[in-house]
C-alpha cells in the first residue's frame, strides 16, 4: 500500500524540522528587529532632542540678537537731535552691520525728530537684488505708520513688542516677523518718542532647521506666542495656521497641548498616532528663551524606520527561501535515506499475503536503513527457506502415506487393524470386495461380532481371548475361524494377530485373514 | 555457476529443489524422464546429479549406469521414496553414487550434500 505523499516520512520529518528552524528563526528576528528598533528609537530620541535644542538655540541667536539691535538703536536714539537723512542712514548701517536682519524702520511722534516736522518714519529693507537696499518712506497715507499695530503697541506699552509673523506682499514678498522697540527722548522718560523696528526674514529659519533635521524623516515647526506657525514643511500652512488650528483640522488634540506647555514654559516629549495617516508621531518640544516662540522637531516612526523595516521584509524573503531550500534538502535527503522503507514496507505487506517470492531493495548502503535492508532480505530468505522446507516436508509426507496406503490396498488378504479394545479402526478394500462391509460400517465395531474362532481347531474359546494375546504382545497365526460377511454368509479363513507395538508398547493390532483360495475363486 | 541437473517424475518435487538450488546459486536443469536425462548429460554436463529411482518409463539404476557412464566423476545424489528399501538402495548402488537420501530427508541436509559434494571436485 502506497503512503500518501502528505503522510510520508520525508514530508513529516521536513515538516517538523521546518517548523522548528522556522520558529526559531523568525522567533530570533522578531527579538532582533525588536532590539534594533529599541535601539534606534532611542537614538533618535536623543537627535530629536539635540535637534530641538540646536534650534531653539539658534533660533534664540538670531532673534536675540535682532532683538539687541532694536534695543540698541532705540537707546541709541535717546537725547540725539537727527536729521531725517541721518535717521535713513541709521537703518540702511544696521542692515549693512547685520547680515541677520532683512529690514529696520524708524518712526517718530509727532514733531519729536523736529518741531517743524510732523511725522518721520523711514523703513528700510533688503531688495532683491544683492547688496541693493529699498527705503521705504512710512508717512504715506498707504502706510500711515501711527495707525499701525506694531507701532502703536510698542508706543502704548513702552517694551519691545514681537510681531506675529506676517507676509509682507511688497517687492520682496517674503514672510517676515518684526521686533518693535520704543525709544525716548531721554533716559528715564514715560513717554516713548517713537518705536525702532528690526526685521527678520523667515527663511534662515528654513535653513536653520534643515541644517538640524537628524534625519529625512524629521520635521521641524516652529510657532509664535500665539501658535501661528512660522516654520512648517508644509510651506502653505505657515502663516496660515495655527498649532490650534491644525489640531483642530488634523485631529491631533496633541498639537494643542504642545502649544500650552510651550506657553507654560514647559519642554518635553510626546508620542501620538496621527489620526490622518495612522502612524505613530514621536515629538520633542521645548519653548525659546526669546519672542515666546516654540520649537517642535518631529519624526514618524513608520518613515524613520523604513529601511530597517525594508531589511526585514528582505531578512524575512531570504528566511523564507532559506527555509524552502531547506524544505528541499531535508525532504531530498530523507527520502533517499528512507527510500528502502517504501519498498520495504510494501515487500512486508506481500510477504504477510503469503508471497515469498516479491522484490526487495538492493541492500548498497552501510547506513542503519541499508541493514535493515540486508537484515529483511535475510528474514525473508529464511522465511522461504522455511516455507520450502515445509513444503517439502508435506509433499514428502503426503508421498509417504500415499505410497503406504497402496502397499495396503493392494494386499490381497483381509486387513483389520484393530484398537487395543479390538474394535475395528480400520479395513483394507478386501474386506469389502470378499465381505462386503464399507469400511464405515465396520469402524468402532468389535471384531468378535465379524469373527468365530474355530475352538477345536484354535485352541482358544472365543475372540475374546485374543485380546489377552494382543495385550500380552504376542501374535497368534494361522488360526481356523470363520468371518461372517454382510450378507450373513459364513466365510471359512485363517486368522492372524500381530500386536502393534511401539516402543515395546501394545498400541493396537492387525488382523489378517487368508481366505481359502476356492472361496476366493467364487468371489472373482 | 555450477551445473545441477535434478531428475524426478513428480513436478512438485522438481519445482521445489529447483527454487531451493536456485537460491543457493546454482544453475538448475530438471527433467522428469530418463531419455531427458541423459539428453542432458550429454549436451549440457552437470556438475553434479541428483536423482530419484523411481522415474517414468525407467528405473532408476539403469539411468544412473547410463550417466556414470557418460560423466564418471560426475557425483550422483540418490534420493528414494517410501517404495525402496534403504539399506537395499545402499548396497546396490555403492559404488555409482556420492550419497543416498531419502525423501523425508530436509532440503537442508539435501541443499547441504550437494554442497559437500559440489566442493569436494
Amino acid at each position: 500500500m502506497r503512503v500518501p505523499f502528505l503522510q510520508s516520512l520525508p514530508v513529516r520529518l521536513a515538516g517538523l524540522i521546518l517548523l522548528l528552524s522556522g520558529v526559531t528563526l523568525l522567533v530570533l528576528t522578531e527579538l532582533n528587529r525588536r532590539a534594533v528598533e529599541r535601539i534606534l528609537q532611542e537614538q533618535a530620541e536623543v537627535e530629536a532632542a539635540m535637534a530641538t535644542a540646536a534650534v531653539v538655540d539658534g533660533l534664540d541667536s538670531v532673534v536675540g540678537s535682532t532683538e539687541r539691535l532694536a534695543r540698541f538703536i532705540a537707546r541709541d536714539l535717546e537725547g540725539r537731535t537727527l536729521a531725517g537723512p541721518d535717521v535713513e542712514r541709521l537703518a540702511r548701517n544696521a542692515l549693512v552691520d547685520n547680515p541677520n536682519v532683512f529690514g529696520c524702520s524708524i518712526a517718530f511722534e509727532p514733531h519729536a525728530l523736529a518741531p517743524a516736522v510732523e511725522r518721520y518714519g523711514a523703513y528700510v529693507h533688503r531688495s532683491n537684488t544683492l547688496n541693493r537696499f529699498v527705503t521705504v518712506d512710512l508717512v504715506t497715507p498707504d502706510q500711515a505708520y501711527w495707525q499701525r499695530d506694531w507701532y502703536r503697541e510698542a508706543i502704548d506699552k513702552g517694551v519691545p513688542v514681537w510681531s506675529e509673523p506676517f507676509a509682507d506682499p511688497g517687492d520682496a514678498d517674503r514672510n517676515l516677523v518684526r521686533i518693535a522697540a520704543p525709544f525716548y527722548r531721554a533716559a528715564g522718560d514715560e513717554k516713548p518718542i517713537g518705536v525702532v523696528t528690526a526685521v527678520i526674514e523667515l527663511q534662515w529659519l528654513r535653513r536653520l532647521a534643515n541644517m538640524n533635521e537628524f534625519s529625512d524623516t524629521s520635521s521641524v515647526v516652529v510657532f509664535s506666542r500665539t501658535g501661528r506657525l512660522i516654520l512648517h514643511p508644509k510651506p502653505n500652512y505657515v502663516i496660515a495656521e495655527t498649532m490650534e488650528t491644525l489640531a483642530e483640522k488634523t485631529g491631533a488634540s496633541e498639537l494643542a497641548t504642545i502649544r500650552q506647555n510651550v506657553i507654560a514654559r514647559r519642554q518635553g516629549v510626546m508620542t501620538y498616532r496621527d489620526p490622518i495617516t495612522g502612524r505613530r508621531v514621536h515629538v520633542n518640544y521645548r519653548p525659546a528663551r526669546t519672542a515666546g516662540w516654540g520649537v517642535v522637531v518631529s519624526y514618524d516612526e513608520t518613515e524613520f524606520l523604513k529601511s530597517q523595516r525594508a531589511f526585514r521584509d528582505i531578512a524575512a524573503g531570504f528566511l523564507g527561501a532559506t527555509l524552502l531550500v531547506l524544505a528541499g534538502i531535508v525532504i531530498g535527503v530523507t527520502r533517499y535515506a528512507l527510500r528502502p522503507l517504501g519498498p520495504l514496507a510494501a515487500a512486508t505487506g506481500e510477504i504477510a499475503r503469503g508471497n515469498l517470492d516479491c522484490a526487495l531493495p538492493e541492500p548498497v548502503r552501510q547506513d542503519e536503513v541499508g541493514q535493515l535492508a540486508r537484515a529483511f532480505r535475510a528474514m525473508r530468505d529464511a522465511l522461504q527457506a522455511q516455507h520450502l522446507e515445509r513444503r517439502w516436508a508435506a509433499q514428502s509426507l503426503e508421498h509417504q502415506l500415499r505410497y503406504n496406503q497402496l502397499i495396503i490396498d493392494s494386499i490381497g488378504e483381509l486387513v483389520f487393524v484393530l484398537t487395543k479394545a479390538m474394535n475395528i479402526s480400520r479395513i483394507n478394500p478386501a474386506v469389502t470386495r470378499l465381505a462386503g462391509y464399507a469400511p464405515a460400517e465396520l469402524v468402532k465395531v468389535p471384531l468378535a461380532r465379524l469373527i468365530r474362532l474355530d475352538a477345536a481347531a484354535s485352541g482358544l474359546a472365543d475372540v475374546g481371548l485374543l485380546a489377552e494375546a494382543m495385550k500380552a504382545g504376542r501374535g497368534v497365526h494361522d488360526l481356523p475361524a470363520t468371518m461372517t460377511a454382510k450378507d450373513g454368509t459364513a466365510l471359512p479363513v485363517h486368522l492372524t494377530l500381530a500386536p502393534l507395538l511401539d516402543n515395546h508398547k501394545v498400541v493396537g493390532g492387525v488382523v489378517t485373514l487368508r481366505v481359502d483360495p476356492r472361496v476366493l475363486a467364487a468371489h472373482g | 555457476m555450477k551445473h545441477i541437473l535434478t531428475i524426478d517424475d513428480e513436478t512438485q518435487i522438481r519445482e521445489i529443489l529447483r527454487q531451493v538450488l536456485v537460491a543457493a546459486g546454482y544453475r538448475v536443469t530438471d527433467v522428469a524422464s530418463a531419455d531427458e536425462a541423459l539428453q542432458v548429460v550429454q549436451q549440457d554436463p552437470p556438475d553434479l546429479i541428483l536423482t530419484d529411482l523411481q522415474l517414468e518409463e525407467s528405473d532408476g539404476f539403469d539411468v544412473i549406469a547410463q550417466m556414470k557412464q557418460l560423466r564418471p566423476q560426475t557425483p550422483i545424489i540418490l534420493l528414494t521414496g517410501v517404495l525402496f528399501d534403504p539399506s537395499v538402495v545402499k548396497r546396490l548402488g555403492e559404488d555409482k553414487i556420492a550419497a543416498y537420501l531419502e525423501k523425508t530427508s530436509s532440503l537442508e541436509r539435501i541443499l547441504g550434500e550437494v554442497k559437500k559434494h559440489l566442493a569436494a571436485r
